[in-house]
């Protein structure tokens, strides 16, 4: 753990009130000299990071997945895209004013426990996880929803392979591998 | 919002020097002080009150009176300012303490004919918030729950060990290591942004 590290584990200790008030006090004083000189990087971070949680929590956005009811009715809203992952997809650009796309990975999880998803190009080099993802019960698909930029950055920036990892009977198996390719 | 790239961040210039100018009627030193020392005030708030709400509101009064403070020359000792806005805190937190009490005697008395509602204004879509919403799908769902519950929710570390089933110290460890892996995360350009 590095210096910054530990200012924002102090700073994290002091706003969630786990730091006993006798130290807030002396904590507060520094607090604020740092605020003025305007030296307070941690401060900083972590006072855009409550903003953005706050947003994320009006938004539903700390759930890894959705449900196919849910995706059906953002599909009625304007400016959402959705796309629709099978075994080789091509995906065509979106209009630009898209807002938020959705999309619909056909796999059958049932049954399955402790989803990841990883993606990698078709080298096998990897570019991102998605921990934990939950699917709908009712049809085993996985169902997601992004703003538009961070979409792209899975349909339509390079192919990429989804390789959907999971637990069954306490072995872990790849269930599927859908590939994406930019039309 | 203030973004992890505040320029307030950046500004070298000594806070006793500020308040200096500030007494002496430089506007746009009073507007840098207010700015610098934001964050500090919110932290303050944000340790003794739940909703965000509440925070903005006691921003904006301390900035009132400390603008108020610095305009009637009121600010003794520039070198102090830090402190001064602190005093500023820790004397309106007193007296929120004593309204509070004194609400509460008028809630038992007068509550059910009141009704509360919350605002609830979303912020826009900043490229920290799609840096962030990337660097979430990369964390356990139990840690997201808990930055959820932590940040999102602004619960204690006793209420968050309670709805995950784990420990305080647990909460608290999995509060720290959630939100530090994000501080890094969020710190790297993402392959998106080189797209828009």
């Amino acid at each position: 753990m590095t210096a910054t590290d530990d200012a924002l584990t102090l700073l994290d200790d002091y706003l969630s009130a786990a730091m006993p008030d006798a130290q807030a006090a002396d904590f507060e004083e520094e607090l604020f000299a740092e605020a003025a000189a305007g030296r307070a990087k941690e401060l900083g971070y972590l006072d855009a990071f409550y903003e953005q949680a706050r947003w994320f929590a009006s938004r539903g956005g700390f759930s890894s997945g959705a449900t196919a009811e849910l995706i059906a009715e953002l599909r009625q809203l304007p400016r959402v895209h959705y796309i629709d992952v099978e075994e080789n997809t091509q995906v065509s650009a979106w209009p630009a004013d898209t807002q938020f796309v959705v999309y619909r990975l056909a796999v059958d999880l049932r049954g399955y426990e402790n989803i990841d998803v990883e993606l990698t190009t078709p080298d096998g080099e990897h570019r991102k996880w998605f921990r934990d993802v939950s699917y709908d019960p009712a049809d085993g698909a996985l169902y997601g929803a992004c703003d538009a930029p961070l979409a792209a950055s899975t349909f339509r920036f390079e192919p990429l392979i989804a390789h959907v990892v999971a637990s069954r009977g306490g072995k872990r198996e790849v269930v599927a591998e859908l590939s994406v390719t930019p039309k | 919002m203030l973004s992890v790239t505040d320029p307030a961040q950046g500004d070298a210039t000594e806070a006793a020097a500020l308040a200096a100018r500030a007494l002496a009627g430089d506007r746009s030193a009073e507007a840098r002080l207010c700015l610098r020392l934001a964050p500090a005030i919110r932290a303050f708030a944000r340790r003794r009150l739940r909703s965000a709400e509440a925070t903005s509101e006691f921003q904006q009064e301390v900035l009132l009176i400390f603008v108020e403070a610095l305009r009637k020359g009121q600010l003794e000792d520039p070198a102090r300012v830090a402190g001064f806005v602190l005093g500023i805190c820790r004397n309106l937190a007193l007296d929120r303490v004593r309204e509070r009490e004194r609400r509460g005697k008028l809630w038992e008395l007068y509550g059910q004919a009141v009704t509360a509602c919350d605002v609830v204004q979303p912020a826009e879509v900043t490229l920290e918030i799609m840096r962030l919403e990337d660097c979430l799908t990369e964390l356990s769902q139990r840690a997201r729950e808990a930055v959820w519950l932590s940040y999102g929710e602004v619960l204690s570390h006793a209420e968050v060990s309670t709805r995950l089933g784990i420990s305080e110290a647990n909460a608290r460890v999995l509060r720290h290591r959630a939100l530090h892996a994000l501080k890094q995360c969020v710190a790297l350009p993402k392959r998106w942004e080189a797209m828009q």
